[in-house]
């Protein structure tokens, strides 16, 4: 029910649109139009609750004093010489890519014919919202997982063969 | 003239509508169709009633063709707006799964969502006159593109802005692999300083650029700067970042820029 509720503050502007063009602009209409989009946005931003899309955008909103406790797993491609690449994942779907670095390598070489980020666009695809590192090696025979944490890089998974 | 008419109703030529109508389809555009896989994304069920998940596969992939197509459309016609707008509500959220972290509102399209709601409800523009009925849809669309800042500033507190906090920002960033200059503002107590304090200004700068022609021309080039800075230095890339292209005057001409200008 809280979840419907949620859609109102949407479904409440495109209603109140469709009043401004069925009183053909009514300078009052307007005005509901205008009081809706501005009210639904303040009520999202300042009381810091999810009415997506008027929302509260609490971006990287923590104290990031807790810094040192930060985890990140990083994939990194090696070729046929054993040198390693870093490994942009971003074309791929995430969950295809995800699938294939927790189920098996074998699943890694049919990812591309999945539908990939970068398959319409090309480079000029729009990126993640984090800046990652180099492109896709499709013609890698190992993936290597790393871990990143305060104490170093570890790795801690090695998948397909040589 | 009341401050709210001032604001709101001041006249504006078609071409302004125009203008905001194509950087706000070409920006929707350029990240679906870097989101192929908006469509065959399995969502979380508790969620579906709120965004329309409802059908299967086969319709969704009819669905994304279709918001595209309205996407298009929309730079000639409010009913496609309407229906684009309606298409980006259903799509929008699962491009989260498709891009790195964040929730929805960390990725391009929010704003997006709300502007094409906006842009459906514009009188015809085509032989039209500057109208006052052409200007309050540029300050919502403005007002949708601004409101990150000031609401990440309400989530963060002012406490959040300052040097050291800026700096731990900048070590979580460098120790998740994302940030390859991080050590700038790591090494750098001073540039740590000025990126909290100046954040804090363009923050809370951005709403009073959506009603001050003279704020927007020192708060939004800031803000552009800081983006494009952000990247190097933490990582992290705004994909709504090319909105602010809406605060441009389009109102303006070269003609009256010169006149105003000689004068």
């Amino acid at each position: 029910m809280l979840t419907l509720l949620r859609v109102a503050p949407f479904a409440l502007l495109l209603v109140a649109g469709i009043a401004v063009v069925a009183t053909k602009w009514s300078r009052r209409a307007v005005n509901a139009f205008i009081a809706v989009f501005v009210g639904a946005s303040c009520v999202a931003g300042f009381a810091q609750r999810d009415l997506w899309p008027f929302s509260p955008y609490p971006v990287i909103a923590e104290s990031a004093s807790r810094w040192r406790e930060s985890v990140w797993y990083e994939v990194r491609a090696v070729d046929d010489a054993g040198v390693e690449h870093p490994f942009d994942a971003s074309p791929f779907t995430r969950s295809s890519f995800e699938r294939a670095v927790t189920r098996s390598w074998p699943a890694v070489p049919a990812t591309p014919r999945t539908i990939s980020n970068d398959a319409l666009l090309g480079s000029f695809a729009a990126p993640d919202s984090l800046l990652t590192r180099g492109r896709p090696l499709k013609d890698a025979r190992v993936l290597r997982i790393y871990r990143h944490d305060v104490n170093g890089t570890a790795l801690v998974r090695e998948y397909g063969s040589r | 003239m009341t401050v709210w008419d001032r604001v709101f109703f001041a006249p504006a030529p078609p071409r302004a509508i125009i203008a905001t109508r194509i950087i706000v389809i070409a920006h929707a555009l350029w990240i679906v169709l870097s989101r192929p896989g908006l469509w065959s994304v399995n969502p979380p069920r508790e969620l579906a009633a709120r965004f329309g998940w409802l059908f299967d596969p086969a319709i969704e992939r009819v669905l994304f063709i279709a918001l595209i197509a309205l996407l298009i459309a929309a730079l000639f016609s409010r009913v496609a707006s309407f229906g684009a707008a309606l298409l980006l509500y259903h799509f929008a959220p699962l491009e989260e799964a498709l891009a790195h972290s964040g929730d929805p509102f960390m990725h391009g399209l929010t704003a997006g969502v709300l502007a094409l709601a906006v842009l459906a409800f514009v009188p015809r523009v085509r032989g039209a006159a500057p109208s006052p009925d052409f200007r309050w849809p540029i300050v919502l669309v403005r007002f949708a593109v601004a409101a990150p800042y000031l609401f990440s500033v309400v989530a963060k507190g002012i406490g959040w802005f300052t040097g050291p906090n800026i700096a731990d920002v900048a070590r979580t960033f460098a120790l998740i692999g994302v940030a390859p200059y991080a050590s700038v503002v790591i090494d750098h107590a001073a540039i740590a300083w000025l990126i909290a304090i100046g954040w804090l200004l363009v923050s809370i700068g951005m709403p009073l650029a959506v009603i001050s022609r003279r704020v927007a021309v020192v708060i939004v080039p800031l803000a552009a700067l800081a983006h494009i800075a952000a990247i190097p230095l933490f990582g992290v890339i705004w994909l709504a970042a090319p909105l602010l292209l809406v605060f441009v005057d389009y109102s303006a001409t070269p003609n009256s820029s010169a006149h105003r200008a000689s004068a």
